[in-house]
């Protein structure tokens, strides 16, 4: 299970490194919104490997609110572009 | 190491290959719509993907109320949060081939159709990944 850790974590650590480069140039703010949704998403997924390999459950919840967070972040700042277009 | 055990390292690990999959994605496509596409695959396969993998590690019956919901708040927001913002994307690049349409209701403001809409375009254009 080390070896899941260990390749699972790079794995998690290439794209979100991949995500914030897109973060620093992307040239639209829809360009950072879609690489902040990956950033979240990878934060989420660690929490959940992070949890499966201590195998203990009390991380989950931390999983369910940053999830809930991407959402109200990516939701909020679309509508925000949309008023400020208008 | 048992067939259970298999079977999560594969989940977890699949759902990790998702991640950076749309890392390299979000990096390499040429445009903010394509872009929010590749962002959705975490959010939803790669996060099903953990969620079974956490499941066949813990092993017990008690934790799969939490784990439905993340799922179903994943399956209910993802595709929400990237319509919103795919719907910007294509006010942004009206006027172009495969802009918006005046029948979708955005962007139909003749203010909005001159300059800075072409700016912000070409700005996307050129980036080029």
């Amino acid at each position: 299970m080390t070896v899941t850790m260990i390749i699972a974590g790079a794995l998690f650590g290439a794209g979100a490194v991949l995500a914030a480069i897109r973060l620093i140039r992307g040239p639209s703010p829809i360009d950072r919104t879609a690489a902040l949704d990956v950033l979240l998403a990878i934060v989420v997924g660690v929490i959940l490997l992070s949890a499966a390999m201590s195998r203990s459950a009390t991380a989950v919840v931390i999983a369910v609110v940053v999830s809930l967070l991407g959402f109200v972040s990516s939701a909020g700042l679309a509508l925000l572009l949309q008023r400020g277009r208008r | 190491m048992s067939v259970i055990d298999i079977a999560a390292t594969v989940a977890l690990i699949g759902g990790a290959a998702l991640s950076f999959i749309a890392g390299v994605a979000v990096l390499r496509f040429p445009d903010a719509a394509t872009r929010v596409h590749a962002a959705t695959k975490p959010q939803v396969l790669g996060i099903v993907l953990l969620t079974i993998g956490l499941g066949l590690r813990l092993g017990g019956i008690a934790i799969i109320g939490e784990f439905v919901l993340i799922v179903l708040l994943q399956f209910f927001t993802a595709p929400v949060a990237a319509h919103l913002a795919v719907r910007q994307a294509l006010v942004r690049r009206e006027g172009q081939p495969g802009g918006a349409d005046p029948e979708l209701g955005v962007g139909v403001d003749p203010e909005l159709g001159g300059g800075s809409s072409r700016q912000v375009d070409t700005d996307v254009r050129s980036d080029g990944g």
